[in-house]
């Protein structure tokens, strides 16, 4: 077997046998077995700028989206929804647009034809998805929970999903109490 | 340089894993692929397996961010010598964040303005993907961002469209930016950068470059209503002995009252090209920027560097926005001082809805697209195309995605386009089939036929089988276009990410 086919089936064996037990379906991850995310700062489609660790304390969900995403539009006014239902017991729905030069135009009309009230961080260059979704899947969801780690993470978005995403948002939000508000 | 800040990098994920908090993931990608006859009558790309690895592993701690991109491939029974085993550290970096400075070590994607003059990034339908391997440093205080970046080009060494190995560009760039928001009411951005080549146009003439620089102004958010981006750039270039100067001018209006919805762009590049060196034995020209192209994101256009244009976008949207029609003029213009330029006008419209609460969804659309050049029509299309995903009883969808394209090039007509008509299951995965046609060449396979089985086997594990062939050609995401040759045979993809810490 010549090297460069060895080299490349050890990476393989080596990253598959890597693979610790995941998560049971729609379950979240044992809050031990959780890992926290980096935290990032990105502008907005409104010209501000949002820090994930503005959010501590809080659940978070974390979108990935682009203006050409058919299944992107469609879960994204769900999550928008979901946001504000559970917003005061402290969820926090962020939406981070990965659309390219040739498409950002689009954006903003997705979000005003949406109605979508939820943040749009603009991350034109791609430096926190290539981060948090390497593969450049579309939608990709991430759940963290009151610390920061990552509960859940979803690909893709199909009818019925929406019951899932409620029901992980509810299951962490349920984990541990608010903390209490800061004199 | 580039071997320290790589030994950086490696050095620094070891140590990001052993500290308090940490988080060591990994992303998977596995392809195995075996190519039967294609029918495109070139036996050199038929009768081959392949097998593509993928591996990125990415770990944080504290303020350390390191990550890596390992990746492979592995040919059997091919004859191109094009088709090279190889497995290599593709990408490395580090960043350490400061308070309100970000230090970056390793290869990182860079972008300035909307992309006219420098756009390093993923392109990964098309299976590109460009980095610049040096450092950079980010300071941003409150509205103020300053940025300095310096490095060189590192171009994905696998070419997906052809499955050739590619070799490295390696030209050298440094820049810097300044952007300033306002909360909210304006942002303002300049920049500035120069290229120099590795591999000179003409040897005798010394080392090509390009410098460029630019700046923008943007008003997100007018009375809740408006918002504004206008920018200019400039770019001189040198390559062998010729000298040219270029610029470019690019402005969006994007209108929201109520339900209706107006978006204009005008786009003007005058001669503005950044290229990355001719590399020998490479069927690639290297390109560092993606302007937008005024076209839709999967639709082909003439080159984008010697244009000017304008389209306009209207819709309106009912029903809380669920039902949305729109459509769509654009009108280009290639090398407008020529003595015949080549005139484009593109037209479409549709209607995007989602109904039944947001689970189903359907977008139907079509349109007409004439080329012509001194008087003649040199190319055109009428086309139509619909995404529908219609929520069926219990977990199920029915999904049904069509394109079909009447095109005539130089008064020859020919069809193309696919269907993809399946059925998906939440939590489980789908069943599909997929039909294309392309009569373009005659003597080419012109039916294409091929079954998909996508599983969602866990949270962090979908695997997909295709097999049978699928439709080839031109394949344009985000303003880069490549041609795609026909596939047929068995395809296997897995996909996995895990938690290593």
């Amino acid at each position: 077997m010549r090297p460069g086919i060895t080299a490349v089936l050890a990476a393989t064996l080596l990253s598959l046998t890597a693979a610790v037990p995941a998560p049971a379906r729609a379950e979240a991850a044992a809050p031990a077995d959780r890992k926290p995310v980096t935290d990032f700062s990105l502008p907005t489609l409104d010209g501000k700028k949002v820090k994930l660790s503005d959010a501590k304390g809080k659940v978070v969900v974390i979108s990935f989206w682009a203006s050409w995403c058919g299944p992107c539009k469609q879960e994204l006014p769900l999550l928008d929804a979901i946001g504000k239902k559970y917003a005061d017991k402290g969820l926090v729905v962020l939406s981070i647009n990965t659309d390219a030069p040739k498409t950002v135009a689009e954006v903003r009309r997705v979000v005003k034809s949406k109605e979508l009230t939820l943040p749009v961080l603009l991350d034109g260059e791609g430096a926190v998805a290539s981060k948090l979704d390497p593969a450049n899947a579309m939608p990709y969801t991430l759940y963290l929970d009151r610390q920061g780690r990552v509960a859940h993470t979803h690909e893709g978005f199909q009818p019925g999903d929406e019951k899932d995403i409620e029901a992980r948002i509810v299951a962490l939000l349920a984990e541990t109490p608010a903390a209490p508000a800061q004199p | 340089m580039t071997r320290r800040a790589l030994a950086l990098c490696a050095l620094s994920l070891p140590a990001a894993a052993a500290a308090e908090g940490t988080a060591v993931r990994t992303n998977e990608r596995l392809i195995l692929e075996y190519h039967l006859d294609n029918g495109n009558r070139d036996e050199t790309d038929d009768h081959y397996g392949t097998l593509i690895e993928r591996l990125t592993v990415t770990g944080s701690a504290e303020n350390l961010t390191a990550g890596a991109d390992v990746n492979g491939e592995a040919f059997y029974s091919a004859e191109d010598d094009r088709h090279v085993n190889n497995a290599r550290l593709e990408r490395m970096f580090a960043e350490y964040t400061l308070g309100t400075v970000t230090l970056t070590a390793g290869d990182f994607h860079k972008q300035l303005g909307r992309g006219i003059v420098l756009s390093l990034r993923k392109v990964d339908e098309l299976g590109l993907d460009t980095t610049l391997q040096g450092g950079r440093m980010l300071w941003a205080p409150e509205d103020h961002e300053f940025e300095v970046f310096a490095g060189r080009t590192n171009v994905s060494a696998y070419d997906a469209p052809t499955q050739f190995y590619v070799p490295e560009a390696s030209d050298v760039m440094a820049g810097g930016s300044y952007t300033f928001r306002d909360l909210g009411f304006m942002n303002l951005g300049t920049y500035a950068y120069t290229q120099r080549l590795r591999v000179p146009l003409i040897h005798e003439a010394g080392f090509d470059h390009t410098s460029a620089s630019g700046g923008f102004v943007e008003f997100p958010d007018v009375l809740d209503a408006l918002a504004i981006y206008v920018e200019a750039d400039w770019q001189g270039r040198k390559s062998g002995e010729r000298r040219t100067q270029g610029k470019a001018f690019y402005s969006t209006l994007d209108l929201n009252l109520g339900g209706f919805s107006a978006l204009a762009e005008g786009l003007l590049i005058d001669d503005v090209k950044v290229q990355g060196s001719a590399v020998e034995g490479s069927p690639i020209v290297f390109e560092y920027a993606q302007p937008p192209t005024l076209e839709r994101i999967d639709q082909e256009f003439e080159p984008n560097t010697d244009v000017r244009g304008a389209r306009l976008r209207l819709a309106y949207g009912f029903l809380d926005g669920n039902l949305s029609p729109y459509v769509n003029v654009m009108l280009r213009q290639n090398e407008p001082e020529a003595d015949k330029p080549l005139n484009q006008l593109h037209g479409y419209g549709g209607v995007e809805a989602t109904y039944q609460e947001g689970a189903s969804r359907v977008n139907v659309s079509g349109g007409y697209r004439r080329h012509t050049q001194g008087g003649e029509t040199t190319k055109s299309m009428k086309h139509g195309e619909i995404d529908l995903v219609q929520s069926l009883p219990g977990p199920h969808a029915l999904h049904l995605t069509a394109n079909e394209e009447f095109r005539t090039l130089n008064s020859r007509d020919y069809v193309r386009g696919s269907a993809i008509v399946g059925v998906e299951r939440q939590r489980l995965g789908g069943l599909s089939v997929e039909i294309g046609n392309d009569t373009q060449k005659p003597r080419e396979r012109e039916f294409f036929v091929a079954g998909i089985i996508t599983w969602e086997a866990t949270d962090w594990l979908n695997l997909r089988t295709t097999g049978g062939s699928q439709r080839g050609g031109l394949k344009c995401v985000g303003g880069v276009c490549r041609d795609f040759p026909a596939f047929t045979g068995l395809k296997f993809e897995a996909t996995g990410r895990h938690d290593l810490l």
